[in-house]
């Protein structure tokens, strides 16, 4: 079937132009989370209490992602993976991926294009990922 | 033979009267001014939000969404705490000694958090906008709402970027912070909607599935916690 006129024109994939400022801004934001690192274990240590934790007494989703942070800035991975073991690899890909992506940013070669959709096994993928997450939350206890 | 005429000039554009044609004025501050820009597009997403998402550019000029978060998110902030200062000590006296205790602990905190705030809350801000936007875009890819966008991740960037104008309800002492994330959230749909030329449903449930995950949390907590307490009942009555 023909589209009709009145049909939105299919969009236009981000170009190099598009993505690079991106990419820094990625990285000045690994960076500037790099620098708080030394004062991780000071704000963690004043952040609020979960509020589902104290209502319910089980933990949320997110529960753990504190400690995770923290161990993390202390180079303690395998502490971080027990507090929260999703929160402790995204922050992990988060900082290592801003890193590249300036990297990448200041070099000639192209950078990875910018996925428009997920696949249907990487939808799947993500809220197994965030299930498990929260079931070893439940069953550790955090 | 008819004399050779001079074609006219073109004639000049038509004024940018259309919502479509004219940019953020912040975003053309070059020609607006730095802070008439800025109070322009505050004003502008305050009272139409619709009209100021249209108006925002898709893609480049990532400084502009970013620099007006910063600004608004540092401002909140310095707000809140100012005013758990300047009431939080008063109305703690009100409250039964076991609740004071806890209230006494937060609002100390709230003190430091002063001056962590005003410090470091440039970074903050853009941290904080950095991981809202990844994850409201993740939710957002995974219920399929990028599929006609042409913004990307910079979209969402964008949306939750200008969607920190809800700050200024910071201004209102005690219920502030409800009113400015109720607000957050409504901008932000508004916002995904626009940038992503997708559906207010599909964009109201990348923003919500975070916390419904925290909710069904709690709900599946409480029902856990319920027959617990069944179960208890009825061992002891046995």
């Amino acid at each position: 079937m023909a589209s009709s006129p009145s049909s939105p024109a299919p969009p236009r994939p981000a170009t190099e132009a598009d993505l690079r400022p991106l990419a820094r801004l990625w990285g000045a934001v690994a960076l500037g989370a790099l620098a708080l690192a030394p004062f991780a274990a000071e704000l963690a240590a004043r952040m609020p209490a979960c509020p589902v934790k104290r209502l319910a007494g089980w933990p949320c989703p997110a529960c753990g992602s504190g400690r995770a942070l923290v161990a993390i800035a202390a180079f303690d991975p395998l502490a971080a993976l027990i507090s929260n073991p999703l929160a402790a690899v995204a922050a992990v890909l988060f900082l290592i991926g801003g890193l590249v992506a300036l990297a990448l940013s200041f070099t000639r070669w192209r950078l990875p294009p910018e996925p428009r959709e997920l696949p249907l096994a990487a939808r799947w993928s993500v809220i197994a990922a965030l299930l498990a997450n929260w079931l070893y939350l439940v069953g550790a206890g955090r | 033979m008819s004399e050779p005429t001079i074609s006219p000039p073109p004639p000049p554009p038509p004024p940018a009267g259309g919502t479509e044609s004219a940019g953020l004025p912040w975003e053309e501050r070059a020609r607006h001014g730095a802070v008439q820009g800025f109070v322009e597009t505050a004003k502008l997403f305050v009272v139409s939000p619709a009209e100021a998402f249209a108006r925002a550019k898709r893609r480049g000029d990532l400084f502009s969404p970013l620099a007006f978060a910063v600004v608004l998110g540092w401002v909140g902030a310095i707000l809140q705490s100012l005013w758990s200062l300047a009431f939080g000590s008063s109305w703690v006296a009100f409250l039964p000694p076991e609740v004071r205790e806890q209230a006494g602990w937060a609002f100390a905190a709230q003190g430091f958090g002063l001056v962590i705030q005003i410090v470091f809350a440039p970074i903050f801000v853009l941290i904080g906008l950095f991981v809202v936007a990844g994850i409201v875009h993740l939710m957002l890819m995974l219920v399929g709402g990028t599929k006609a966008s042409e913004a990307g991740f910079e979209g969402t960037l964008r949306a939750v970027s200008y969607s920190q104008i809800a700050q200024i309800a910071s201004v209102v002492p005690f219920a502030g912070g409800l009113i400015a994330f109720v607000w957050t959230i409504v901008l932000e749909t508004i916002g995904l909607a626009s940038l992503h030329r997708t559906s207010y449903g599909k964009a109201i449930a990348a923003i919500l599935l975070p916390l419904l995950l925290c909710c069904v949390c709690l709900v599946l907590a409480i029902v856990g916690g319920f027959f617990a307490v069944l179960a208890g009942a009825a061992a002891s009555g046995n």
